[in-house]
């Protein structure tokens, strides 16, 4: 990659680290995981940095990189090579009064893993329904009605946090 | 409210998350980048030139490429005329298929398993027969066993207070009757987590790792104590499984899926194990000269890795394996999860009811756990 080329790669990911980790910890709920995958994702960016910038939207082809490390479980690693994929995920209390934040991690974490994306990617990364509909690799439609349940799923979870939020 | 202040609502909401601190900043990110590009390189360099010269070679001295392949780690003998043998799955366990053993002991006489359920019940199998547990023992997801049917496993407390692990260790009393004699917990500090599969050698010690603030520590629960102390490792020590000499093997973790694994006695005199060229590993399983582990390879995919002790050699396994090894006999046969089982480099088909099994645990008598379609089973080998 020529200089000029690395430059622009390194100007765009310091603007977004931080979101990247922030939304890879919103997916995966787990610190070390969550460096793995932006570890991931920006490697696998600068690899193909060529074809990423030619790309119509370069939010969408980095959160698509993103999300696949996310669901593809082979990269989850030594979190999960640790704890085995025998130990199934730490039960959610219902009702311990915990702070409004733990409720959402823990609401979150109740969607299945493409549900939780879609939230992810839509509400937090702030793609558009087609850009996330380009990043997850599905249909406009799909995006829409994944969102439609993410979000009921989640207002469920949440009850009146839900409503306080605004 | 109306859509879109819904939408606004969950915006807000995640906004309000805080994530802990990134491991990665952008001054590492060029230099990784660079580095993946060099290795990407040099496997293509690598692969190329490996390809051309036994392409060369094979073409004037026959058979070369055939001994060439022979795996460098040879397991004292091998499986061979494995049978599968369902395990009997308790009443109020269904459905079986729900029942995943977790391990087997090295003499193959106990096995323990739990359910995949958010609030996991676990058996115990003696000499391939359920034992009945009291309410209180059934409660954890049992991990691992030893020879003496000691269990361990973490139970999931939940009050007013708060949600805790805790570590627990089961005792019972098989040569006296099979009776259950006791449950000892060590509570987690509410702040803490679980960083790892708990499990105990032959002497009942126990070792786990729990994570803190993003520090992981390594503790060792010695057996007939009531609670467990910090295993002098470096920073960023990960503990991954105790021998019965106490030699501890894991790995220290670097920045992201940095990680080189090692072997430690427990005052923390540790040495470093070879891996590859170009990867980043971790030891998970040790028995008698062989420990068994993952690496993360430089096409991004986890295989299994198997050391020997004595000589010093690694391998890493070829093929589409996802987890790495996870449980290593003293013949240095393993399992490597999810669905395959090796003796050295030789992947071990073996037989099952419908489609492929899942393998977990493997002891020194060659009996190996895991589920078929159907339910938890055992293969004798």
């Amino acid at each position: 990659m020529r200089s000029e080329q690395e430059q622009e790669y390194a100007d765009y990911v310091a603007g977004r680290l931080s979101r990247l980790h922030r939304a890879a910890y919103l997916l995966c709920a787990d610190p070390h995981e969550a460096d793995d995958i932006v570890q991931a994702t920006v490697t696998s960016l600068y690899l193909s940095w060529k074809r990423a910038v030619r790309a119509d939207n370069l939010d969408a082809f980095t959160h698509r990189i993103l999300v696949r490390r996310f669901l593809d479980e082979r990269r989850r690693r030594w979190s999960r090579v640790l704890l085995g994929d025998r130990i199934p995920d730490r039960p959610v209390p219902a009702d311990t009064g915990v702070e409004e934040r733990d409720a959402l991690m823990a609401a979150l974490r109740s969607l299945p893993r493409g549900q939780r994306a879609v939230v992810v990617l839509r509400f937090f990364s702030d793609l558009s329904v087609e850009a996330t509909a380009e990043a997850l690799d599905c249909s406009v439609g799909n995006v829409k009605s994944q969102c439609a349940r993410g979000l009921a799923a989640l207002r469920t979870a949440l009850g009146t946090s839900f409503q306080d939020a605004r | 409210m109306s859509d879109v202040d819904q939408e606004q609502a969950l915006r807000d909401l995640l906004e309000k998350v805080p994530a802990p601190p990134s491991g990665i900043t952008i001054d590492w990110v060029l230099p990784a980048g660079r580095r993946a590009r060099r290795r990407r390189w040099a496997v293509w360099a690598a692969g190329t030139s490996v390809v051309l010269t036994v392409g060369a070679l094979a073409a004037v001295v026959p058979g070369l490429v055939r001994r060439n392949a022979a795996p460098v780690v040879s397991p004292s003998r091998t499986p061979s005329d494995c049978r599968v043998q369902p395990l009997p799955v308790p009443a109020g366990f269904e459905p079986a298929k729900s029942l995943t053993p977790s391990a087997v002991d090295p003499t193959g006489r106990f096995i323990v398993g739990s359910t995949s359920a958010v609030s996991p019940r676990s058996v115990l199998w003696a000499d391939g027969k359920p034992v009945a547990w009291p309410g209180v023992a059934t409660a954890i997801r049992a991990t691992d066993v030893n020879s003496s049917a000691v269990v361990v496993g973490v139970t999931h407390e939940v009050s007013d207070a708060g949600a805790k692990d805790v570590v627990t260790r089961l005792t019972s009393d098989f040569d006296a009757g099979g009776a259950f004699s006791g449950v000892t917990g060590e509570t987690l500090d509410p702040k803490a987590s679980l960083a790892s599969r708990p499990v105990i050698n032959a002497a009942g010690d126990v070792l786990f790792d729990i994570s803190r603030g993003g520090e992981t520590t390594v503790m060792l629960w010695p057996a007939g104590r009531t609670t467990a102390v910090q295993v002098p490792l470096p920073a960023k020590a990960v503990g991954a499984d105790l021998a019965d000499d106490g030699s501890i093997v894991g790995a220290v973790r670097g920045r992201a899926t940095e990680s080189v694994p090692y072997i430690w006695d427990r005052n923390g005199n540790g040495r470093r194990l070879s891996v590859p060229a170009g990867t980043w590993s971790i030891a998970q399983a040790i028995r008698g000269d062989w420990v068994v582990g993952a690496v993360d390879t430089p096409t991004d995919s986890v295989r299994p890795a198997v050391w020997n002790l004595r000589t010093g050699e690694v391998i890493e396994i070829p093929g589409p394996v996802a987890q790495g090894a996870n449980a290593v006999n003293a013949s240095g046969w393993f399992v490597a999860a999810p669905e395959a089982v090796y003796a050295g480099a030789k992947r071990i088909p073996l037989p099952n009811t419908t489609l492929a099994g899942s393998y977990t645990g493997v002891s020194d008598t060659g009996l190996v756990v895991g589920t078929t379609p159907d339910g938890p089973a055992a293969w004798q080998c």
